[in-house]
């Protein structure tokens, strides 16, 4: 089924189409993005059942992006009385000669100059598609099922003291406006995540797997399915050891693979960056980056899952970028205002948080292709080395390319075979081009995963998804 | 979703949700209005390259079930929230769908917060912030984070600066109505040097305003920043190995000090995950960690009067810290989410800390501490390395860690640093971290 337009947005079109128009007569260059968005998150531990709706994915509001002489401002605003509206002109004004008097800037800086973006004609209502809406099949049976699927992990071992089960969805409408586009969409995706704990000694250790989908509540049916497996999974964090530092033969699973993907190139290729002089990739385009097994896309409609979406916060048709080609770096992400600044194309992936945050380029669905391995293969391939999985978190550095993940578990392979030593926590660092060049084997899998945000920095959170085949390397692990 | 505005149908006051809560017999409810205007600058290099304004106002409400179950009283809850302006028939949908779905959610009871005398009402108005005037903040903060940016080789890269107002509004069913306002000055930006490699490091900073002191602290602030880049420009890459001395400063003390708060925290305490019971030594026999906590806002979300609590001192646990229905479960006082950890000064001053050998970490790519086990860790972008009588800037390479282990040897630094969220000592040390 289709996922249904927002009556709130079919209400309030009108006025901010008249508001848009009467502005467009004084500006340039008007846009205004209107957002309405439902999230709702399930979560069930020992300890607590809790069900709430969850503001971090942005609700109701717009942004309308306005330029004058060269400039450009934005205002967010959540009020649509017709008093309200008519009173935004008015504002706009000011802050067009606050901008404009230097009282803000002083001497010390000045406003950056741009041309208006030449947009093309374009017109559209698109929908993301599910099985079933999870605000149709009831609060209490959501709720069971989550509760389920802790009860499946729980009456695994007794060792399982606790086990944290999450569901989360977000139905969301999104309407854009300026002189020639009129673009609407409305998506659904769901997520969820099962995460057991197990204690030895004052020591508390946690396992998790992932779940996600562009769609419905049909995910449930997903997590019921691994929930049993994950509790057992969960069981061998309670003999692990540390690991001695050192350069390794590795083969990161899918998920690990797709910290590779987002953090190590993804970030690095964001052109906002590029704007800023922040990313080392700028000055490798056109040159090999990674192993020849390597080809690595991001996109908007690049793959069916969490971060998909039609059209950018920013009216940009969203596509399939391929960034790597077979090693080779082709080219990077962007958003409209970045690529006014470098004179490129955009390519669709100008994202907000939410409404009432600014546009910066960011990735969307981000993985690597698959080959022609098996893991068996894989695994008997290396003398001495480890299988990464259970990602936790990383960190990107476009300007000096060094990478940073955090990995739960590495498993350890001994002349081809799983030994069953498991190693916690592990630090996997290096430096970009050397591990993405030393990629020497790869999977014949696909697998992304998006129960997660991505952010700028330290903030901006997005909703992406990453992934990819199970890749063979060399990285540093500590 | 329909959604009116100013009509007589229209969702605009905290009183109009209470009304409807009352009407439609849901006698335990916590409302909360939060109204924000901000004024937000991104800067690439000197250049202005956005200005943004944002005017919100938004409606968080938690509605309350109470019910028996197998002889035990429970209270389930369900919270939504909404825009001002929501059509009244579409916030009482709203209400009713969450009060049914409050019924399913098994949680034994628990009291909501009460105002319990006029005190609190008056100490609050005492604690009443400030409004800031944006175009003047914007122009004195600007000019504050620039001032020393003056340098051919190493500059400011790109910064952003936000200008926040804030005034909130908690209104429970059981007596609490107040107030109150806030604001806050926060950003972010990178240096860049090109000295020697061309490198770049990352910086953020808030307060709750734009004064002389604050100006100042930014500017000192951007000062080492720029000192800091320039040394990792020219930092080596040294094949660091084995177990050392290390050295954090800046934000990364009150980052490690986050696991000491955590795990005492009613709600990791309740439910197993930390092992911290009042009277322990948590920080395994040593004595160097006092910790109190503070809270900016006058009241919690959940309308807690926040009231300064010891929670640590001389590596004891001397007070839990938490939420209502945690803090009840626990048999303790609540004493809500504080946002701001005092840690006191020590008894060494940097310099002498830094007798002997050393790793001092400046900047991490991400430095993590894993709240559940006590390990920490990060990768180096850039340290300084004591051996012998000389000192290297350093980068690459990691520091793993577990507070477990090492966190008896925490040694803290006399001279002191004031961050919104996080007051306490300059630096920390801690003996015998794997560096590899």
């Amino acid at each position: 089924m289709k996922v249904t337009p927002s009556n709130f947005i079919q209400e309030i079109k009108e006025p901010i189409q008249k508001l848009r128009a009467q502005l467009q007569k004084k500006y340039d260059f008007v846009s205004v993005l209107v957002t309405d968005s439902i999230a709702k998150t399930y979560s069930v531990s020992k300890s607590q059942i809790s069900m709430r709706e969850n503001t971090d994915f942005g609700s109701g509001g717009c942004v309308l992006k306005v330029e004058r002489n060269g400039q450009f401002t934005e205002f967010s605003f959540n009020d649509f009385s017709p008093e309200f509206l008519a009173s935004v002109d008015g504002r706009l004004e000011e802050q067009f000669d606050m901008l404009q008097s230097g009282k803000i800037l002083g001497s010390l800086c000045e406003a950056s100059m741009y041309k208006v973006p030449d947009e093309q004609t374009s017109q559209g209502v698109y929908s993301s598609e599910y099985e079933i809406s999870p605000l149709e099949y009831g609060e209490e049976k959501l709720l069971e099922r989550v509760k389920g699927i802790y009860q499946l992990v729980r009456d695994v071992d007794e060792r399982i003291f606790d086990c944290n089960v999450r569901f989360e969805f977000q139905k969301m409408s999104k309407l854009y406006l300026s002189d020639r586009k009129e673009l609407e969409q409305n998506l659904m995706w769901s997520s969820g995540m099962i995460q057991p704990l197990v204690q030895k000694g004052k020591e508390t250790k946690f396992y998790y797997d992932t779940f996600s989908i562009l769609g419905g509540a049909e995910l449930l049916e997903q997590m019921e399915r691994k929930a049993e497996q994950i509790g057992k999974t969960s069981l061998d964090l309670l003999n692990t050891k540390s690991i001695t530092p050192g350069l390794y033969d590795v083969i990161c699973m899918p998920e690990v693979t797709g910290i590779l993907a987002h953090e190590a190139f993804g970030h690095g290729v964001e052109m906002d960056m590029f704007v800023k002089d922040r990313a080392l990739a700028k000055d490798y385009i056109g040159r090999q980056v990674a192993s020849e097994l390597v080809t690595m896309h991001d996109g908007g409609t690049a793959y069916p899952e969490t971060g998909f979406y039609f059209f950018d916060d920013e009216g940009q048709m969203a596509g399939d970028t391929i960034v790597i080609d077979r090693g080779i770096l082709k080219q990077g992400i962007c958003d409209l205002q970045s690529a006014m600044s470098l004179g490129a194309a955009p390519t669709g992936n100008g994202r907000r948080e939410s409404f009432e945050r600014k546009a910066y380029t960011r990735m969307s669905n981000t993985f690597f292709e698959a080959g022609t391995s098996t893991l068996e293969e894989m695994i008997a391939s290396i003398s001495h080395g480890y299988l990464l999985e259970c990602a936790v978190s990383g960190m990107e550095d476009p300007k000096n390319w060094g990478i940073q993940c955090m990995v739960n578990i590495a498993r350890e392979i001994r002349d081809g075979k799983l030994t069953g030593e498991i190693y916690s926590p592990i630090v996997l660092t290096g430096y970009v081009p050397d591990v993405l060049k030393s990629i020497s084997m790869v999977s014949d899998n696909l697998q992304l995963s998006g129960s997660g945000c991505c952010g700028k920095g330290y903030k901006e959170w997005v909703k992406v998804s990453d992934g990819g085949a199970a890749v063979k390397a060399k990285v540093q692990l500590s | 979703m329909e959604r009116k505005q100013n009509t007589p149908g229209a969702v605009n006051s905290i009183y109009d949700i209470e009304n409807i809560c009352r009407s439609e017999n849901m006698d335990t409810y916590c409302i909360r209005q939060e109204k924000k205007e901000s004024l937000e600058l991104f800067f690439v290099k000197k250049k202005l390259d956005l200005h943004r304004k944002v005017m919100v106002n938004h409606f968080y409400v938690t509605v309350y079930r109470p019910f028996e179950k197998d002889g035990v009283q429970m209270l389930g809850s369900a919270s939504i929230s909404f825009p001002g302006g929501y059509c009244v028939k579409e916030v009482e949908e709203k209400l009713r769908s969450a009060y049914l779905g409050a019924s399913f959610i098994e949680n034994k009871a628990y009291p909501l917060a009460a105002l319990e005398d006029n005190e609190q009402k008056e100490e609050m108005e005492k604690r009443v912030g400030s409004i800031l005037d944006f175009n003047q903040c914007a122009h004195q903060m600007v000019q504050a984070l620039y001032l020393y940016d003056n340098q051919e080789k190493t500059w400011i890269n790109s910064a952003e600066l936000f200008f926040i107002n804030k005034s909130e509004h908690i209104l429970n069913s059981n007596g609490v109505d107040v107030e109150f306002q806030s604001s806050k000055v926060k950003g972010e930006f990178v240096t860049q040097s090109t000295e020697q490699e061309d490198v770049e490091l990352y910086h953020d900073f808030c307060y709750e305003g734009a004064s002389e002191e604050e100006q100042r602290d930014l500017t000192v602030k951007v000062r080492e920043a720029l000192e800091m880049t320039k040394a990792r420009s020219k930092a080596t890459r040294r094949n660091l190995r084995g177990k050392m001395k290390i050295i954090l400063s800046q934000q990364y003390v009150g980052e490690l000090m986050d696991y000491y708060v955590e795990n005492s925290s009613a709600k990791m305490i309740y439910a197993g995950y930390s092992q911290f019971q009042a009277g322990d030594n948590v920080q395994e026999g040593g004595s160097t960690v006092n910790i109190s906590l503070h809270s900016h806002r006058p009241y919690s979300t959940e309308g807690i009067y926040m009231k300064d609590i010891c929670m640590m001192k001389g590596g004891i646990l001397k007070n839990i810290h938490g939420d209502l229905r945690y803090s009840y479960y626990l048999g303790q006082e609540p004493t809500g989410v504080f946002d701001c950890v005092r840690m006191e000064a020590g008894e060494v001053c940097v310099e002498e800390m830094k007798q002997g050998n050393y790793l001092h970490i400046v900047s991490f790519s991400d430095f993590q501490v894993d709240t559940l086990s006590g390990f920490f860790g990060g990768e180096i972008r850039l340290a300084y390395y004591k051996e012998g009588d000389n000192i290297y800037p350093v980068t690459g390479g990691t520091i793993s860690g577990n507070l477990n282990e090492q966190g008896d040897s925490i040694c803290c630094s006399k001279e002191m640093q004031h961050q919104f969220g996080f007051e306490g000592p300059m630096a920390i040390s801690l003996e015998q971290v794997t560096v590899g």
